[in-house]
């Protein structure tokens, strides 16, 4: 065992080191002011999971797709939701080809690496299911044939969380597939000046240069897997705190136990990220919101609550083990 | 530039020397040389910032300084001790270190030792330094509020100037509030509180004018007269005696100033020795047990018919202590003035005349006085309150026609008797009876006690007490019960509690508060002894200790290294920033952000790094750790 534990100690940083050279690189140059928001998509990415950004529009949520798709140097697909889209629209389809006399499939535009589904909550439930099926299973099945999605695989799907009208909202089944949901917020006071006196910034980022190659980025996930510690004391914590949420006066479906294997993974994710070979309290306290705040359901009469709010303060009442 | 510091330490100083110089002349001179010492030596450390002596160093003197006077604490001498524990401590405190804390320490002690002076003596040099010391204070506590916010920060002396300024109104406005407060406003004639209460009315039971037939001079309510602290003792001499009313003035009794005589209680049984605790009162005299010989503890002027008069306002911050001998006969030496106390009313009737004819015939005082009594007795007179007589020959138609009425009739009517019969005799005006608190060991006397009986002189010139209301066909049941009736167990507490008070805040003497709390641990210890037996106690007292031990050991043991480590770091943390900021919530790490402190940062990583990857600290880490601990 001390043998093991101190292989581990010996951190293989080569593995992070590009990892953070992107975050850095769009946090300075490209995205001022959302390096929590770009943080959180690459404990995503890395924690093999999928992402959900919820924001009003014109606070840059397809900017930050967009950017993190060239910086990652991954294929990439955008799908623009609409009520009339199919779900072939997304998976691909196939089509007859008169001098073979056969039919080819041409895969949708989720064969990619990185899949953008903008406006997710505009595609009618059918399209929504399909694309959602794809994200949890990794593969797609076209008349009858199944095709493997690549790997990495990550969905960056956007919503308007205050549009209702000619929506078809998630529900909350299909939310739980997402490992992660996350606002934008309006940028600090110089920033936002900053991007209005030299407007936007969409252009900019088609030069963006591939900062992290595919190869990298498995290296870091394998490393990710094999180096970060979950100890059972935090094993521990999480399972109180999904415990807690269960027994919540508040809420009327508390965290899963998919919830709560999503915490423990992102959370190492972050300790990975945090040059770390183990995960602290803090890793689980400050995912805590963006992972399990569109796990849970608040009961009916408690509906206007803010429910990362509800989680925060659950938070102050689970002690911490510390020895 | 004056460093706060400097202006601190400097502040610390004036205060240990204003502390220690009301107290030279009382220690000893080797002790006070040490201290003063201490001081310079402490200076000196603070002009060099050198720190010589370690903080276990000075707690361990300190222990041995307290050890050691403490065991020199008695009965006799509890000032002197302590100020020497005092004065050794603000020694030890110049000497070593000065923090914030320490500041407000030294300034406590200071505080303390000069009220410890003020029981050594008290002088007008005391409010020199009492001022002193609250400006010195003050003006210490303002900078050390800047010293606690910014210990590098520096004054300007036009700066300085300006925060002296400010820092002195406080002591100044609260000196004369002091003064006014607790100096002048207690000693006027019209305390400042009295505004709340209604002035005091003379409802007295006492009057200082005996009546017989007028109404309302009688006082039923029972509002306190005065409390006695005495021995339990026989109903019939619980005469209190307040004055002596001698002279007849158209139809009452009134007291004007006796004609000169020698007089004295010859008697040679023990006195006995009470306390008297008066109420606040409108008239000027004393009340005393029948008969006193001697009053301590009020200024006041004895008449020669031995009424104690005051010239004082009488009130509850006074006490008084009587010697009584009771019951004994007044002897006066020399001539007595027979006129003046065989003078009559200007109106007797023919009736009561002819009674006195009929007495004063009999050949000498002792016979007449009997045939007095006789008379009193054969009449079958009541004693009531109510269907009173009254016109303008009052006495005959108490004694011939309604024979009822309360004391003043029949005092009144035996020393009219008397006096026509030729016996000099004169009412006397008091309380009769009191209700004995067995609690506090004293007698309540309430106003509706108040009462009258007379005075006659023999042939031996000697003033006998005899009480007329006695021969009255109902007395054992409406005066003797009256004046005897028990209070309930919660009345006799509640008052017991007035009692107290009056006694140990109202009536503060220190001797007094000794001797009360020896009596309370004698009756504790008699209370105590025969239901548990000592060997017990301790046996089971260490039984309890042992267990105790067990339980905290076990506790201990249970907890592994790293938690102690942990609880030391937290103990630190806590010390160094508050306890609020410590929480089980709370991880390592934010902890350590909270705090913003390097040394907390990295012995959470360190330890975070072991613990939470499930395994045991390895000694470099641990070394490490132990080393950050006390950086923090």
């Amino acid at each position: 065992m001390k043998l093991h534990c101190d292989n581990r100690t010996q951190m293989n940083s080569d593995a992070r080191k590009p990892i953070h050279h992107v975050i850095d690189t769009l946090a300075e140059h490209y995205l001022k002011g959302k390096v929590k928001t770009i943080k959180l998509a690459m404990t995503t990415l890395l924690a093999g999971g999928h992402l959900l950004l919820e924001d009003i529009p014109g606070l840059g949520k397809t900017t930050l797709a967009l950017a993190l798709a060239n910086a990652l140097g991954l294929s990439f697909g955008r799908i623009q939701c609409t009520s009339d889209l199919l779900p072939s629209d997304i998976t691909g389809l196939s089509i007859y080809d008169r001098n073979q006399n056969q039919f080819n499939f041409v895969p949708g535009p989720i064969f990619n690496n990185l899949v953008l589904a903008d406006e997710i909550n505009r595609a009618m439930p059918k399209t929504q299911s399909a694309l959602l099926e794809a994200m949890e299973e990794r593969r797609v099945t076209v008349e009858g044939k199944t095709y493997p999605l690549p790997d990495p695989f990550m969905v960056i799907a956007t919503q308007n969380p205050i549009e209702q009208v000619g929506t078809y909202p998630l529900p909350e089944s299909q939310l739980d597939r997402f490992l992660i949901t996350t606002g934008i917020g309006y940028p600090p006071e110089e920033m936002e000046k900053a991007i209005i006196m030299t407007g936007s910034i969409r252009d900019g980022i088609r030069d963006i240069g591939s900062l992290l190659s595919r190869d990298q980025l498995l290296i870091a996930k394998e490393a990710l897997q094999k180096e970060v510690y979950l100890s059972e004391k935090i094993v521990e914590y999480i399972y109180r705190i999904a415990t807690a949420t269960r027994n919540h006066k508040l809420l009327l479906a508390g965290v899963s136990t998919r919830g709560a294997i999503s915490l423990a993974e992102a959370a190492r994710a972050k300790a990975f990220l945090a040059n770390r070979d183990h995960v602290i309290p803090e890793d689980v306290k400050h995912l805590l919101g963006p992972v399990c705040a569109h796990r849970i359901i608040t009961k009916p009469e408690h509906d206007t609550l803010d429910r990362k709010e509800v989680l925060q303060s659950l938070l102050d009442t689970i002690p911490v083990t510390l020895a | 530039m004056v460093k706060t510091k400097t202006l601190l330490n400097q502040i610390c100083y004036l205060v240990a020397a204003i502390s220690i110089a009301p107290v030279l002349g009382f220690l000893d001179f080797a002790f006070v040389l040490l201290a003063m010492g201490a001081t310079v030596l402490g200076a000196w450390f603070d002009y060099k910032e050198l720190h010589p002596i370690p903080g276990w160093g000075t707690s361990l003197v300190a222990l041995a300084v307290i050890v050691n006077y403490s065991l020199q604490f008695s009965q006799e001498d509890i000032a002197t001790p302590l100020v020497h524990v005092l004065i050794s401590l603000l020694g030890i405190r110049m000497v070593s270190t000065k923090k914030g804390r320490d500041y407000l320490q030294i300034f406590v002690l200071g505080v303390f030792i000069l009220a410890g002076s003020s029981l050594l003596s008290l002088n007008v040099e005391y409010i020199i330094y009492l001022v002193l010391m609250v400006f010195s204070i003050t003006v210490g506590l303002v900078l050390l509020c800047v010293f606690e916010t910014d210990s590098g920060l520096a004054f300007s002396s036009s700066q300085l100037l300006k925060l002296l300024r400010v820092a002195i109104v406080l002591p100044t406005g609260s000196l004369v509030l002091m003064a006014l407060l607790f100096f002048i406003l207690p000693r006027t004639s019209h305390p400042l509180w009295n505004f709340l209460n209604p002035t005091n009315k003379a409802t007295s039971g006492l009057t200082e004018a005996v009546k017989p037939g007028a109404f309302a001079k009688i006082s039923t309510g029972n509002q306190l007269a005065f409390r006695a602290e005495s021995p339990e003792l026989a109903p019939e001499d619980l005469y209190w005696r307040a004055l002596v009313l001698n002279r007849p003035e158209r139809e009452e009794w009134i007291r004007v100033t006796p004609p000169p005589e020698i007089s004295h209680v010859v008697d040679k049984s023990p006195s006995l020795q009470l306390q008297i605790f008066p109420t606040s009162r409108n008239d000027k005299y004393l009340i005393t047990l029948d008969r006193t010989t001697a009053l301590h503890g009020v200024q006041h002027k004895k008449s020669s018919d031995h009424v104690y008069e005051t010239r004082r306002k009488q009130s509850q911050r006074h006490s008084y202590q009587i010697d009584s001998k009771l019951g004994a006969p007044l002897t006066v030496i020399g001539q007595v003035d027979h006129e003046f106390y065989k003078a009559l009313p200007e109106f007797t009737s023919v009736r009561v005349q002819s009674i006195a004819q009929n007495i004063s015939v009999l050949p000498d005082t002792d016979t007449k006085l009997e045939a007095l009594a006789d008379f009193f007795r054969k009449q079958s007179l009541r004693y009531a309150e109510t269907d009173l007589p009254s016109g303008p020959n009052v006495i005959e138609e108490f004694l011939f026609e309604k024979r009822q009425g309360y004391c003043e009739f029949f005092a009144s009517a035996y020393v009219t008797l008397a006096r026509l019969a030729g016996i000099p005799a004169r009412l006397v005006g008091g309380y009769y009876g009191g209700e004995y608190n067995p609690l506090g060991s004293y007698y309540l006397v309430t106003e509706d006690k108040a009462h009258v009986w007379a005075e006659v002189l023999d042939n031996e010139n000697r003033w006998h007490r005899v009480d007329p209301s006695l021969w009255a066909t109902n007395a054992a049941s409406t005066l003797g019960a009256s004046r005897l009736n028990r209070l309930s167990m919660l009345q006799k507490i509640t008052d017991s509690l007035n009692y107290y008070w009056i006694q140990a805040i109202v009536v503060f003497d220190f001797s007094r508060q000794i001797t009360m709390f020896q009596e309370s641990v004698k009756t504790i210890g008699s209370l105590s002894k025969p239901s548990v037996p000592t060997g017990y106690f301790w046996w089971s007292l260490g039984g309890v200790g042992t267990c105790l031990l067990i339980v905290i050991s076990r506790h201990q043991r249970r907890l592994s290294r790293e938690a102690k480590l942990l609880r030391k770091f937290q103990k630190r943390v806590a010390r160094r920033y508050g306890s609020t900021i410590l929480n089980e919530t709370t991880g390592l790490s934010e902890l350590a952000e909270n705090v913003d402190s390097p040394h907390c940062r990295e012995f959470a990583r360190i330890y975070q790094q072991a613990v939470f990857t499930d395994r045991a600290l390895r000694s470099t880490e641990w070394k490490i750790l132990n080393s950050l601990l006390k950086k923090v």
